[in-house]
């Protein structure tokens, strides 16, 4: 009755999807653009985990090529992408078709230019269905009528016939939303579902993705740089910068405890009902360019805490169980020690510059 | 759709006026009384006199301009309406009916073969950007854009009908076979060829670009996120899109055509509408050469009628 | 000295990576428009290529008709229908005249055609463009209506009949014909880039000044206007010397004594028969010429504006 998961999944505890240092480069005329440079994280079973992060943070790349999306001049240069143990990096092209809007179907920023303006909206996603699901023209139709009224939308007979240039862009992404889920994928990858939207659509949008994450029982990607989003969706979080995880934990943890001066920055940028603050503080600076990237972190030129030690790449190391965070700074917060660096300064002199140089 | 091609033809009734006007100001351009160029000793005196009386000769230009333009709407059961040839006094109207399945036979198969041929290359180049395939139809379609069609025309005139003597090298019909469709097709090839070649380079580069901009688009990518495989991504999904913007080269290929078959008439002695204007330039024919300026400029206001239409069946965010 | 903390600290700072506030990534030198336009263009082989090419095609049509004069005119009737040789580069035609100077005196001639072909459709595709996009309305409405209508007259015919109207076999009459009937694509992007401009800042900024609508539209929005232009004056080289030729080849153009590439081709009936190699040089140099204008327009579009070059490759 229940789904046999022993026969699909190696052991018991082995996630959903896993990412293991997945290493996505762009080979441009100017030269290699490392958009995703060793990214692991993992999702399971009817979670959500919230892909944080600025645009060019190499978020969006991560999701495209989990389905296989890269085009040139991108190529996975390594790492592994395991959907119940199976590796979608080295697939075939035939079978990794099979996975896409099957297993793992995905949505996009833009409902405004992600629907075909020549096909009609349910063409489209009876295309899907009767592909992976194996349903007659009529019966994938009719699945994709039901599917429209599924995501909310009213008179959906009606809508199905009509062309996407129709539609307002609340429905449109209620059609792809309805379209990715049309094959009861195991996985929802949802790139900025919300961003081309009006703040009234977008919370209609989101409370769509929320039903239809428990009637589907299924894991979610969500993409976004709103952290707002993340805090009403997302089970997990996974903040990148510049193609780099730097921090990762439960969301609460991460709303309540952040840890990376990064993921401050982010926190502090968001306005808050009912807080007296004097003003948002933004992040000064901008992110690197991917071409010429610092040594040591990828933060530093950025962040209010830079010391002398941040001239090393801090590893990505856990400050609390199950909290990893990029930086060196001490699980409290604190500029480290840094007798075991070569300079043999102790932890003052290092907190002496932290304070010449953040001001 | 009724009421939309009816939109259509009210909007185009401007520029037909406007064809008209520049048509008659530039056959009125040469010096001297319009009549003068009348009094030719093959015109008779009868033929002249018509045509005075027809064109309002002897009144001020404006007026000139409306009779001539009245009468020229009343092709279709007077045979003077375009008034007579000076060189043979035949109706020009007569004259130029009899040419007209012959051009178009040249044109459409031209064009036939221009979008059977160009669309799947041009298709074919986009979607394997950078591969040999690509690079050769990309260099081909340069170096043939860049041959003149009376350079293309020569060239195939004596590789394929002086030297190899595989193709006739005029006319429309061997003697004695008249009317047989193989017999024609043989004829039509390489005027076909050197019309169609340049059009080919054309319309292929221009879908290739047109292809490779929708390949880009969002709805591509859906497609493709969908499990789509990559030929149902390529013809259902993109390259309708694609077609939408080559229908315009539709309204632009025909005046090139239509210049096109002057020579390409002249060079293999086609009998049609363009080796007639030559002849009628020639011999200052003016009554004919006026009828085929503004056959030509109607033939191409109901091609772009027709692309329009043709848009509106494609493109669903059209309206009627 | 060396023992004040302070002064460590900034050492081991310096040490490990300079001065941290210097950005490098801030420092990549900045170019001017012109000097890009310059490393684009110098960057597409093929349109360096081309402008070798047309330098050396006007150089020749420039250089042998100067240092030869009138030879190219000399008949000999010993020297008649000789293929071509050392002696004659490019053979000679029936009345013995030197082919290879006949082509290059018709290259010089349908060069110049050519160029003053499209002086002329610049000059008139400019000034309607500007006039249509800048005051737009009801002017700008007639301007545009006026293209349609000449896009719509088949083109080549409308050049043949002003040839026959205004005279056949002059140079002059032929530049005037092309040029009077091919300005309309100048026109619409000259239009496009003067509706864009029309209500940018600096322009609403001249007017407020108090400029003159003359002195806006030559002095500020012109030069921005330009380069489109300049790609379509460059790619409208070749097509007018296509016209020019097909219009010789029909016996409109250029007579003979004097010649132009069209009219070396057009005793074809006969020259396939019995002197083939005589047709070879002008259609060569035709497409020659047409490759240079075409690859040179494209280079300098690409050079001029990269967006467009996403779009045409």
């Amino acid at each position: 009755m229940l789904r046999n998961e022993a026969a699909t999944r190696p052991d018991e505890g082995s996630p959903l999807l896993q990412i293991k240092d997945l290493q996505t480069h762009f080979f441009t005329q100017d030269g290699v653009v490392k958009a995703v440079d060793g990214v692991s994280f993992s999702i399971n079973d009817g979670r959500t985990l919230g892909l944080v992060g600025e645009s060019g943070c190499g978020k969006s790349v991560t999701a495209m090529s989990i389905l296989g999306l890269i085009s040139r001049p991108g190529r996975v240069v390594s790492g592994q992408i395991l959907l119940e143990g199976r590796n979608l990096v080295t697939m075939s092209d035939e079978d990794i078709r099979e996975v896409r809007g099957n297993s793992i179907s995905m949505i996009f920023q833009e409902p405004m230019t992600s629907l075909n303006p020549v096909l009609t909206c349910g063409d489209q996603i009876s295309e899907s269905v009767s592909l992976h699901l194996g349903l007659d023209r009529r019966a994938a139709m009719a699945k994709a009528v039901e599917m429209l009224q599924r995501v909310g939308i009213s008179d959906a007979k009606r809508r199905a016939r009509e062309y996407p240039h129709q539609l307002s862009g609340g429905m449109r992404q209620r059609v792809m939303i309805a379209m990715a889920l049309s094959t009861n994928p195991a996985i929802l990858i949802a790139d900025e579902p919300t961003t081309a939207l009006d703040v009234t659509i977008q919370a209609q949008i989101l409370e769509v993705m929320k039903e239809m994450r428990v009637q589907n029982k299924m894991a979610i990607l969500l993409i976004t740089h709103d952290l707002g989003v993340v805090a009403e969706m997302a089970d997990d979080v996974v903040v990148m910068y510049a193609g780099k995880v730097v921090e990762q934990a439960p969301a609460t943890t991460v709303f309540e405890e952040p840890h990376h001066p990064y993921t401050l920055g982010l926190l502090s940028s968001i306005p808050r009902l009912g807080e007296h603050r004097r003003r948002l503080e933004v992040i000064q600076g901008v992110v690197p360019n991917p071409l010429n990237l610092p040594q040591g972190c990828l933060f530093q030129r950025r962040c209010r805490f830079a010391m002398p030690i941040c001239n090393v790449a801090p590893p990505l190391q856990e400050v609390t169980l199950g909290h990893l965070s990029r930086c060196w700074l001490t699980p409290d917060g604190q500029p480290p020690a840094v007798g075991a660096n070569a300079s043999g300064e102790p932890a003052e002199a290092a907190a002496v510059q932290l304070s010449v140089e953040s001001r | 759709m009724a009421t939309y091609v009816l939109r259509r033809l009210i909007q185009a009734l401007p520029i037909l006026i406007g064809i008209s006007v520049v048509s008659f100001a530039i056959i009125h351009l040469a010096p001297g009384e319009p009549t003068d160029r009348f009094r030719s000793g093959r015109v008779s005196k009868e033929t002249i006199d018509n045509l005075i009386r027809l064109y309002g000769l002897d009144k001020p230009l404006p007026q000139q301009f409306v009779s001539w333009f009245t009468a020229f709407w009343q092709f279709l059961w007077r045979p003077d309406a375009w008034g007579y040839s000076f060189v043979d006094g035949r109706p020009v109207v007569e004259k130029i009916f009899e040419k007209i399945p012959t051009t178009l036979q040249l044109m459409g198969s031209s064009l036939l073969v221009t979008i059977v041929i160009a669309v799947p290359i041009g298709v074919l180049a986009a979607v394997k950007q950078y591969s040999w395939a690509d690079k050769l139809i990309t260099s081909l379609a340069t170096i043939a854009y860049a041959l003149p069609s009376f350079v293309l025309g020569l060239l195939l005139l004596y590789v394929f009908a002086l030297k190899l003597n595989l193709f006739p090298s005029f006319g429309r019909y061997t003697l004695g076979k008249e009317g047989d469709p193989a017999n024609l097709l043989w004829h039509l090839a390489l005027p076909v060829a050197s019309l169609a070649l340049q059009q080919i380079a054309g319309w292929s580069r221009y879908m290739r670009a047109s292809m490779l901009e929708v390949l880009q688009q969002d709805y591509v990518r859906t497609a493709r996120a969908k499990g789509l495989s990559g030929s149902k991504v390529v013809f259902k999904h993109a390259m309708r899109n694609a077609l939408i913007p080559v229908i315009t080269l539709l309204g632009l290929t025909l005046p090139s055509l239509l210049g096109g078959a002057a020579i390409t008439e002249t060079i293999f002695s086609w009998p049609g509408l363009g080796l007639m204007a030559v002849q009628s330039v020639t011999t200052n024919d003016f009554p004919v050469v006026l009828a085929i300026l503004m056959i030509g400029g109607v033939l191409v206001l109901i091609g772009n009628l027709l692309a329009d239409v043709l848009y509106g069946l494609v493109d669903p965010r059209i309206k009627y | 000295m060396a023992a004040m903390p302070g002064t460590q600290i900034a050492a081991a700072g310096m040490h490990s990576g300079g001065p941290p506030v210097v950005d490098e990534i801030d420092l990549i030198p900045v170019r001017t428009y012109w000097q890009l336009v310059r490393r684009r263009f110098l960057q597409n082989r093929l349109a360096v290529i081309a402008l070798g090419l047309m330098f050396v095609l006007v150089a020749l049509s420039i250089a042998v008709p100067l240092a030869t004069g009138e030879l190219y005119t000399k008949t000999s009737l010993t020297r008649g229908s000789l293929p071509p040789s050392l002696d004659a580069l490019f053979g000679t035609n029936q009345i013995g005249q030197d082919m290879f100077l006949r082509n290059m005196r018709a290259l010089q001639t349908s060069l110049f055609i050519g160029f003053m072909a499209v002086l002329i459709i610049a000059l008139i595709g400019v000034t309607l463009g500007a006039i249509a996009g800048y005051f737009g309305g009801k002017v700008d409405n007639l301007i545009m209506r006026f293209v349609d209508v000449i896009l719509s007259l088949p083109v080549f015919f409308m050049i043949l009949i002003i040839v026959a109207a205004l005279g056949k076999g002059s140079a002059l009459v032929v530049v005037i014909a092309i040029g009077l009937t091919g300005w309309t694509l100048a026109c619409r992007l000259v239009r496009a880039e003067f509706l864009k401009m029309r209500d940018a800042d600096f322009v609403q900024a001249a007017r407020a000044l108090g400029a003159s609508d003359l002195r806006i539209i030559a002095r500020h929005i012109l030069p921005s206007a330009l380069a489109p232009v300049v790609v379509a004056a460059t790619l409208g080289v070749a097509d007018s010397v296509v016209a020019e030729a097909a219009l010789s080849f029909l016996g409109f153009g250029i007579n003979p004594p004097e010649t132009s590439l069209g009219l070396l081709l057009k005793n074809f009936d006969e020259d396939l028969l019995v002197r083939p190699y005589l047709l070879v040089p002008p259609g060569v140099i035709i497409v020659l010429v047409v490759l240079a204008a075409s690859f040179l327009g494209d280079g300098l579009r690409d050079a001029l504006d990269p967006r467009q070059r996403i779009e045409s490759k």
